[in-house]
């Protein structure tokens, strides 16, 4: 209320000054401009430090030798080239392609706090992931690694279908949310049906998995990762303009021209194909994609989605990769699971974010 | 029709299949500013919604400016139709600017950004609401009003032919409403953009509105022009009003009268009256009024707020039956109200019947 | 526009998912069709066959030689791998599935902890660089003075070895466990740097005798086959000694307790009840199998207490379980056990840690289990200690 009386005031003030649209626009132009520069500082620094950080020592001479040159002890070329370097290049793709799911979903929801794990497809990857294993190792004692790629991205887009579904007949966006949680109860209880059948040493490592890692990854990875991914990326990008329209309301969309039914089809497709290809590849990870899109929308100072698509995807990357060195080497040599630092980090900025939503609707 | 611009051809809306409201059948020109009245949930955002197609209609056709809707896009659609709805929207981040911007829409390229053209535009139609200080601020942070004048803002600037808009001043105090329908007759006569649009305020409506479309039942009860549409009657059966009344002459809204036999008489002449029959209204006492001319400014209330009122033909001298009956029934009321009665050369009578009031020992003079 | 960005993004749809089956089919499967049984030496172009390694007890491998000092190693059911001899080529047209090892085989990774006993028998250890264990871990007391040394270092666990650290170790070739297979991005990623990767199977052996004769294959691996095969000799004739024992015919109940309560038994034809029947005692399930073909049975308690109330001994497996240490642990595990005969004859004990790791004291082992099902009081055991 106060603040309404504030604005009526400033209305009549004499000296209050009106800004052209034009110069409104230029004057963020530069915060823009800042803001991208930090990301891809960040983005640097963190690869640097990344790539010079190991549980081998190499000195940075060497490393510049070996990325540019191709240059160095056979044993070197390997550590940099087929471990880290796979390792970071994932991190940074899949971060940024996980906080742009996040994204997709809040504008689909029109909610902050939706995220691609709150609609229970981690559960639904987790449970198919636990099937196939327990199944293939049972027939033929053995599996291989995209087996269980492929498994946990059907089992990520079993879970998008039946969100899909169910928002064909439910239009409240609350109703779908706790939909999707339920969803996620639903697999989470069948895969425990399912591991009380197995034994231990079926099911021994699905825990470790469900936690999420960006190590054993290989440049055969890294292709198919960053082909999807930027797929995917580009056309979230395209889709700038009807999300903008979309900010309004699914009424105000539609009158501006957005084929809404398609749109919204789009939107949840899209976020699932992000949140598969992150799983499949690394597990579920937690946070990325509520926190991100929430810390870079702030330090834009604007949700328009042209500018806030790219500078999310930059800062999911960048988050990933700083996640990753700590789990690498906060307790070297054992290494923490990625979901763990991702939860620290990530908790208390959606406790955060909660709180000061909550203040500025009670001020509105 | 030749110059019909927006037509609705025997259409039906509804919801789930169901037809709530059939037949419409209504043809609006160009410039023309069209209000649906009627009571709540009579189906006026219903039909509004359906011609705007964000529900699907039931059946009939609607046509813009000679094309069928059904055969255009949401895209063409777009660049001739704007809309503004009671839709609360909480977009996080935006300031005023962005949210009239997005208005440019159907006009921006692939990826929506704007040109220098469009960013001037969007700073026109600010002006065209009287919002441009509003401009750099965030949506969330200005108020009700304000937010209504920026989605106004948003809808002009979409440049669009015809506008259609639902329950606009809902949220508005009354300086904003009367600026708001000020913005929009001067968009129909200036810019000859159409608009369609419900009100609540049915005084509003008949001020503002070439065009008067009347939504009850199941049906449209009324098509045509305020003047024909505003009859005590017609709007006394449209919002089946049985405690009150409704004056089409200044479009204004009267409180049922006290019932009972008058207690009071208020003997008043041009306007010194009305604020009498309001206490008494308040306190609920039952009165009489009189000696008024039919043309008197107090009859028009009287008529509605008093049990009796003694009148007489206008520019006439007051005459004995007049005279008689007023005292008859002074006599059974306990006081005279004497609220000051411009005394000329015809309305004499009425100085004697106050200086009997006052022999009775009833007069109370203000 | 709609339609546009509809086909864009159906056919952008297609493409992932083609992509994806594609990356599947090529990926699927894992396990390489190795030549099952290996009566017949496999045809290698390039290469003349010499000779097939005898064996007497082992049935989960072969290994056939070759002219030129080559071996091929056969692990039944699983991979074929070719030990290649210093300074010698790999041979043409050799198929994709075989397994490539080049001699010397230095700075192993083990993380099959069976076969840690089976190096130290034989006098390899110095091949060995890397573990999956810490010092603290291992119960060869040779192997854990070497880490304690600094001769072998830590190097993560098998799901998450340190790659780096492999790759400076210089490691030449990984054992791993069966568990590997539940790891298959782990297998990949230590093949991709380049890392050889052999999985043991001898924990599928049926006799002791046969779970121990995997030291020649590590022989030939180590080029220590003469001492691998002078030790399995030993072993053969102190187990060859106690097979004309008399079978006392009392019977023994071998399990742990699982922590979601269930009695974990080993099937009839596993080598811990073949130990049994050869120390002169009788496993006390006679006929019991694991319907997946795996050595343990996991069974409910009622299931456990109707088969083995009765049996004479009751011996703990605290390899796996090491949290009883007396009877009344045993009883605090579930108040079933007070039923048991053994219990209530006080004849409870429990197999130290090392029972799964010493690999190498087959006969040692058998010994052990024969003075207790025959001594009055048994005492002096080596590797079995009484639950008090």
């Amino acid at each position: 209320m106060a603040e309404n009386k504030e604005n009526r005031l400033s209305e009549n003030e004499i000296t209050a000054d009106a800004i052209s649209y034009r110069n409104e626009n230029l004057r963020r132009r530069s915060r823009y401009i800042c803001v991208f520069a930090a990301l891809a500082l960040a983005l640097i620094f963190i690869t640097v430090l990344n790539i010079n950080t190991g549980n081998v020592h190499i000195p940075l001479h060497r490393i510049l030798n070996i990325l540019f040159l191709k240059t160095g002890s056979a044993k070197e070329i390997n550590i940099i080239w087929r471990i880290r370097m796979p390792r970071i290049l994932m991190a940074a793709i899949l971060g940024g392609g996980l906080s742009l799911s996040g994204f997709l979903l809040q504008t689909f929801f029109e909610n902050p706090i939706a995220g691609p794990y709150v609609l229970g497809i981690s559960s639904g990857a987790k449970m198919i992931v636990a099937l196939v294993m327990i199944y293939m190792l049972q027939q033929m004692k053995t599996i291989s690694s995209y087996t269980m790629i492929i498994a946990a991205f059907i089992g990520s887009l079993i879970s998008t279908a039946f969100i899909l579904l169910v928002a064909k007949r439910i239009k409240n966006m609350a109703a779908l949310l706790v939909a999707g949680i339920m969803i996620g109860y639903i697999c989470s209880a069948v895969t425990d049906f399912i591991i009380t059948f197995a034994d231990d040493s079926d099911i021994a490592n699905l825990h470790g998995w469900s936690q999420g890692s960006f190590a054993s990854m290989s440049w055969s990875n890294v292709g198919i990762g960053s082909v999807v991914i930027g797929a995917a990326l580009v056309l979230t990008f395209l889709l700038s303009k009807p999300i903008g329209a979309y900010q309004l309301g699914e009424a105000y969309a539609q009158s501006m021209g957005v084929n809404i039914r398609i749109f919204r089809i789009a939107l949840i497709l899209l976020s699932s194909i992000f949140s598969a290809t992150v799983t499949a590849f690394a597990g579920p990870i937690s946070f990325v994609g509520i926190a991100v899109p929430f810390l870079v929308k702030n330090a834009l100072g604007t949700s328009r989605p042209l500018i806030v698509i790219p500078a999310t995807f930059m800062g999911g990357g960048v988050f990933c990769m700083v996640c990753d060195l700590i789990a690498r080497m906060a307790f070297a040599p054992i290494e923490l699971n990625i979901s763990t630092v991702t939860s620290i980090f990530g908790a208390p900025i959606v406790i955060y974010m909660m709180i000061h939503r909550q203040r500025r609707n009670a001020n509105a | 029709m030749p110059d019909s611009y927006f037509e609705l051809k025997n259409l039906s809306v509804g919801y789930n299949g169901e037809a709530l409201i059939s037949d419409i059948c209504i043809d609006i020109k160009k410039g023309e500013i069209v209000t649906l009245i009627g009571p709540n949930g009579a189906g006026k955002s219903t039909i509004l919604k359906s011609i705007t197609r964000q529900l699907n209609k039931i059946g009939g056709k609607v046509i813009l400016d000679g094309r069928d809707m059904d055969c255009m896009s949401f895209r063409q659609i777009s660049t001739e139709m704007a809309v503004v709805l009671t839709e609360r929207m909480k977009p996080e981040l935006l300031t005023c600017h962005d949210i009239v911007a997005t208005g440019r829409y159907p006009y921006t390229g692939k990826l929506g950004v704007l040109s220098h053209e469009d960013e001037d535009k969007v700073d026109q139609a600010l002006r065209a609401v009287n919002a441009e200080k509003l401009g750099g601020r965030d949506f969330n942070a200005v108020s009700d009003g304000q937010k209504q004048r920026i989605l106004l803002a948003r809808a002009i600037c979409q440049e669009p032919e015809i506008i259609v808009l639902d329950e606009p001043t809902s949220f508005l105090d009354i300086r904003h409403k009367l600026e708001l329908l000020a913005i929009l007759r001067r968009m129909a006569s200036e810019s000859r953009i159409t608009v369609v649009m419900s009100l609540h305020e049915i005084d509003l409506a008949q001020k503002i509105s070439d065009k008067i479309i009347c939504v009850k039942g199941d049906r449209i009860t009324n098509y045509g022009s305020p003047e024909k549409i505003f009859t005590e009657d017609t709007i006394k059966d449209l919002y089946e009003i049985d405690n009150g009344y409704f004056d089409p002459l200044f479009g204004s809204i009267e409180l049922p009268r006290p019932e009972g036999s008058p207690q009071v008489f208020v003997i008043s002449s041009g306007g010194t009256g009305i604020r009498v029959y309001r206490k008494l209204q308040k306190d609920n006492i039952p009165f009489a009024a009189g000696i008024l001319y039919t043309n008197d400014i107090d009859y028009q209330l009287a008529r509605h707020l008093a049990m009796d009122v003694v009148t007489e033909k206008p520019f006439s001298e007051i005459g004995d039956a007049a005279a008689e009956r007023t005292l008859k029934i002074m006599g059974m009321c306990r006081e005279v109200i004497y609220a000051g009665v411009e005394i000329g050369s015809i309305n004499r009578r009425i100085e004697d019947i106050a200086a009997e009031a006052e022999r009775r020992g009833k007069l109370r003079r203000l | 526009m709609n339609v546009r960005n509809r086909a864009v993004k159906i056919i952008a749809a297609v493409a992932a998912a083609v992509i994806i089956c594609v990356t599947g089919l090529t990926g699927c499967g894992g396990a390489s069709t190795a030549a099952a049984g290996g009566s017949d030496a496999p045809d290698i172009s390039g290469l003349t066959y010499s000779s097939t390694m005898k064996l007497d007890y082992a049935k989960c491998f072969d290994v056939y030689y070759y002219k030129g000092g080559y071996a091929l190693i056969d692990v039944h059911n699983d991979t074929e791998y070719l030990v290649i001899p210093k300074g010698k080529k790999k041979p043409a047209k050799l198929d994709k599935d075989i397994v490539v090892i080049k001699k010397p085989v230095k700075n192993i990774y083990l993380a099959a902890t069976s076969t840690m006993a089976l190096f130290n028998s034989m006098g390899a250890l110095d091949r060995i660089r890397l573990t999956e264990l810490k010092a603290s871990g291992w119960f060869v007391p040779a192997a854990k003075k070497a880490m304690q040394d600094g001769r072998i270092i830590y190097a993560g666990k098998y799901s998450a070895p340190d790659y780096e650290k492999l790759l400076d170790e210089k490691c030449g070739l990984a054992i791993e466990s069966t568990m590997i297979y539940h790891s298959p991005d782990v297998k990949d990623m230590i093949e991709d740097i380049g890392i050889p990767v052999f999985v043991d199977r001898s924990s599928y052996e049926t006799h002791p005798l046969g779970r121990a004769e995997w030291i020649k294959l590590y022989g030939v691996l180590t080029d220590r086959e003469d001492a691998a095969v002078k030790f399995f000799d030993k072993q053969k004739k102190v187990v060859e000694k106690l097979k004309n024992f008399k079978n006392t015919g009392k019977t023994v109940a071998f399990f742990y307790v699982s922590t979601d309560g269930k009695a974990v038994v080993r099937s009839s034809s596993d080598y811990i009840p073949t130990m049994i029947k050869i120390a002169g005692g009788k496993y006390i399930f006679s006929d019991l199998k694991n319907k997946n073909g795996k050595t343990s049975v996991p069974m409910s308690m009622e299931k456990f207490y109707d088969e083995a109330k009765n049996a004479d001994y009751i011996v703990y497996n605290g390899s796996i379980d090491s949290t009883v240490r007396s009877v009344a642990d045993l009883k605090a595990k579930d108040d079933i056990f007070a039923g048991f005969k053994a219990v209530k004859n006080n004849n409870c004990w429990v197999t130290g840690s090392s029972l799964y790791q010493r690999t190498d004291i087959v006969g040692s082992l058998i010994q052990d289990f024969h003075n207790l099902l025959t001594e009055k009081n048994p005492h002096n055991l080596k590797y079995i200690r009484k639950l008090e």
